[in-house]
């Protein structure tokens, strides 16, 4: 069963093409990481994907076209956290949190029971539930990005695509996030990370697509994707890479020396 | 006490104010009329002097200051969700500076002179056109700023357009009868007036009041709250249209009343614990009162200077923003 | 009621007899209206003029000296500030407005069933007649305002124009505005013998007018209307102007009070002798 299918999707802003034929498929029970240099396309594959940038391409999201998905029907199949982490008003975490059940609420109808334990579940996920009544907009970065993901856990779908979210965490909680993308896809769920951290990255995903100037440049295992030429050619950077308890780690040192 | 707690006694206050203000508007004028008396004459089949005044004169004023008011406060508290900033309200979209323009141009061609309702259907038919031009401008999938970019750009030119018809008109009692509209006031409306803004006051506040979830949403910004399953398109368009059918309505027969749209979502944000959905009731309650007692004051304070509504709401408006300001330095300091 | 005892002693036979012979004056008679109600400042003076016994209440205007030429006697009506509240709680059988009046008031009073009359404001001598004319009408007393016109005609021919005819005359007021073309002051103007600047200019109705073409036009006399006002206005810095000031040096000047011109009534004559005696005054001579 695949739940996301994408063919030949091509994206341009302003006349400049940003994203260029990618094709690839991600089935039940994998942690992806999306890994590229500033400017490759990485956060306009996902906003692509969620139908909030024009693209070219077929999407189908568990078997059903994704342009003919209404909002409301996307909602359930995929959840999404996206780069900015704006939060307009002072609204307690709690209350925040549960806008992710937004999409399986009916209309007029408050939270049930159901509801109340996916926010719970989701927050103790995140380790936030010792922020339930703080107002949002007195979080620091890093406890208000764990907050937003617990939101998207919420929404409690097969599907979470994420743009950079551990950026600002500190080393614990981006282990730690990591660490429960990892058990989501082992119950069955998929993510599509989008992250900076070459280490991170291979140490935690199951399968690396590595992005380069809108292209698809590498699409497979952590030890296929990230090599010393991949590394050299797209990040122009020379890397230390070793073993630590049987998994991979990458460390970027230097500049590589040829352009 | 709880968060959700707090907020229905607010509202339960909010409900009492408005309705102690409503009775409070009902008993207010130069006719001394009992509270018996007054009560009776409204419900009974009485046609004598004191059933007329309670039932064409105050009645009307009451209703259309519980309309307008709670108008004011709803699109405010809308408008501040959808562009999801505090320092927002209705006339940002140039609903009520196109209102005013219609109007003034119903008096200065004399139009009103001749047909009395003609200038409240002039206000009307300004802010339709003037909201249609928005949305063309700022596109159906056009951002919050090309949104606030369209409507000051209208009001500018709407604003622009009255100062014209004001500086060109060569009478001057019509150029005084211009401003005093454009001040805003309730004094003397009949129930026609009523009639006339319901259905679109009725019809604006359907379009409003479905946007609670979708304001919530919004907290997080455009893009979460489209992947949350929002139709932003939808939202836009109800929004906006929204707006212009009861704030435009509201205008067109009481003229320009500013600052409540702006000040009551403001003030009763912190007893909503900052949920937009839940503030949409409460302004709206909000709104109400304030205007009603506004209402009361103005007949109170000066019965026979006929001082206008909108100059009172300025009056309360600009030390709002002081208070504001002083605020916001104690927070830093 | 006629004023003069002459013309009470008529009017009862005078009356009995149209009474017998019109089958329809008992319905004229209702149209006699008793308890008149005006609301604005010009309709209040016309109503205290043509029909004084009828009227119960005039707007709080009429009672300013500076704007009403009957404020001493506005005071023995009742005071009304123009909402239909109070105007309908003294229950009038007609009510007098402006065609300027608050729309929603004049509408409010018309669904509660109360007869409103509106007259415009008056821009020339034919139109004071008009007025008083319809206003003897609509109070039911046509003779008094016959005699009213023929108040006002005689005192128009009394004024002496030949003696200064041709002589310019600029009127200057507050905010640097004149009166031009089809306005009443210019009516007033052309009855008092004197050539209106401002329509030389070609200004019609009121607008501004220029120091330059002030001073150009060296006007043989200088009008100006209520250069006292009470309360201190930026309108008034024009007159402190040097340039102002030095024609004002060089004209002869006469000022005007403006409660002679801001409502057309027989009255208004009295500007008209005002500008002529001015006109004839020493220090005017045309250049």
């Amino acid at each position: 069963m695949t739940l996301l299918a994408v063919s030949r999707l091509s994206a341009a802003l302003g006349g400049r093409p940003v994203l260029n034929d990618i094709s690839f498929a991600v089935g039940p029970g994998e942690l992806i990481g999306l890994i590229g240099p500033n400017g490759a396309g990485k956060s306009t594959l996902l906003r692509a994907l969620m139908g909030l940038t024009p693209a070219s391409g077929t999407i189908e999201l568990d078997g059903e076209d994704g342009r003919g998905l209404s909002a409301a029907r996307r909602a359930l199949k995929v959840a999404f956290m996206a780069q900015s982490r704006d939060v307009a008003w002072a609204m307690p975490v709690e209350a925040l949190v549960a806008l992710g059940r937004l999409p399986h609420l009916p209309r007029l109808s408050p939270l049930r029971a159901a509801d109340r334990a996916a926010v719970d579940t989701a927050m103790r996920m995140m380790d936030v539930e010792a922020y339930r009544g703080r107002q949002a907009t007195a979080l620091s970065g890093g406890e208000l990005a764990r907050v937003l993901a617990a939101r998207a856990l919420a929404q409690e779908t097969p599907l979470l695509l994420a743009d950079e979210p551990a950026a600002g965490l500190d080393p614990a909680h981006q282990i730690g996030l990591m660490r429960t993308f990892r058990s989501l896809a082992e119950q069955g769920r998929s993510v599509i990370v989008s992250t900076h951290d070459l280490g991170l990255a291979a140490r935690s995903c199951t399968r690396l697509i590595l992005l380069d100037r809108g292209c698809m440049v590498a699409d497979g295992t952590p030890e296929a994707v990230v090599t010393a030429d991949n590394l050299q050619s797209v990040y122009r950077v020379r890397a230390y890479f070793g073993e630590v308890e049987g998994r991979m780690v990458v460390l970027p040192f230097d500049l590589s020396e040829r352009n | 006490m709880s968060d959700g707690r707090r907020y229905h006694m607010a509202l339960i206050l909010l409900g009492s104010a408005t309705l102690i203000l409503f009775c409070l508007s009902l008993l207010v004028g130069p006719a001394g009329i009992g509270f018996s008396d007054s009560v009776s004459a409204l419900f009974s089949e009485r046609r004598d002097a004191i059933a007329l005044i309670m039932r064409e004169i105050r009645l009307p004023r009451a209703l259309l200051g519980l309309m307008v008011g709670g108008t004011l406060g709803l699109s405010g508290a809308v408008l501040q969700g959808y562009l999801r900033n505090p320092l927002a309200e209705p006339a940002l979209i140039g609903v009520s500076a196109s209102a005013s323009l219609g109007a003034v141009l119903a008096i200065y061609t004399g139009l009103s002179a001749v047909f009395p309702l003609a200038l409240p259907l002039a206000a009307l038919a300004a802010s339709v056109v003037a909201v249609l031009i928005v949305q063309a401008m700022a596109g159906a999938r056009g951002s919050v700023l090309t949104l606030i970019l369209a409507g000051v750009a209208v009001s500018s030119f709407a604003g622009a357009m009255t100062s014209l018809a004001l500086n060109l008109s060569a009478n001057p009692f019509a150029a005084l009868e211009i401003m005093f509209w454009m001040l805003g006031s309730l004094t003397d409306r009949s129930m026609t007036h009523v009639w006339l803004a319901l259905p679109f006051m009725l019809a604006g506040w359907a379009a409003l009041l479905t946007l609670g979830r979708a304001l919530d949403a919004l907290t997080l910004g455009g893009d979460t709250a489209a992947s949350l399953g929002i139709d932003m398109r939808r939202v836009q368009l109800l929004a906006v249209f929204g707006t212009a059918a009861s704030v435009g309505a509201a205008t067109a027969v009481t003229g320009a009343i500013g600052f409540v749209g702006l000040v009551v979502p403001h003030l009763l944000r912190p007893l909503t614990g900052g949920r937009p959905s839940r503030l949409l009731p409460a302004s709206a309650l909000g709104g109400a009162s304030v205007v009603l007692a506004a209402d009361i004051l103005v007949r109170v304070v000066a019965p026979e200077r006929d001082l206008k509504l909108g100059v009172l709401t300025a009056i309360v408006g600009a030390p709002f923003f002081l208070w504001l300001v002083w605020r916001e330095r104690r927070k830093v300091a | 009621m006629p004023e003069t005892r002459k013309g009470r002693a008529l009017f009862a036979p005078l009356a009995a007899m149209l009474a017998i012979a019109h089958p329809a004056f008992p319905a004229a008679a209702a149209s006699m209206p008793q308890r008149v109600v005006s609301m604005n400042l010009c309709t209040d003076q016309m109503a205290m003029l043509v029909a004084p016994g009828q009227l119960y209440s005039v707007s709080f205007l009429a009672a300013d000296p500076i704007s009403s030429v009957l404020a001493p006697q506005a005071g023995r009506y009742a005071v009304n500030h123009g909402q239909a509240e109070e105007i309908f709680l003294m229950q009038p059988d007609l009510v007098l407005a402006g065609t300027y009046t608050t729309g929603a008031t004049v509408d409010l009073l018309r669904r509660l069933g109360i007869r409103v009359e509106q007259f415009t404001p008056e821009n020339s001598f034919d139109d004071i007649r008009a007025s008083l004319r319809r206003m003897g009408d609509v109070l039911g007393q046509p003779q008094r305002a016959e005699e009213l016109v023929a108040d006002l005609d005689r005192r128009l021919a009394a004024v002496k124009a030949g003696d200064h005819a041709g002589m310019t005359a600029a009127i200057y007021y507050a905010n640097s505005y004149t009166s031009g073309s089809g306005t009443l002051i210019d009516d007033v103007m052309t009855k008092a013998g004197l050539v209106n600047i401002a329509t030389k200019f070609g200004f019609a109705g009121m607008e501004r007018l220029p120091l330059e073409l002030l001073v150009l036009s060296d006007p043989d006399l200088l009008v100006t209307a209520d250069r006292d006002y009470s309360a201190p206005a930026l309108a008034q810095e024009g007159f402190e102007h040097p340039a102002f000031r030095a024609q004002a040096a060089l004209s002869g000047a006469v000022d005007l009070a403006s409660r002679y011109t801001i409502c057309g009534a027989p009255f208004t004559a009295e500007a008209v002798r005002l500008l002529s005696e001015g006109a004839d005054a020493p220090k005017a001579s045309p250049k």
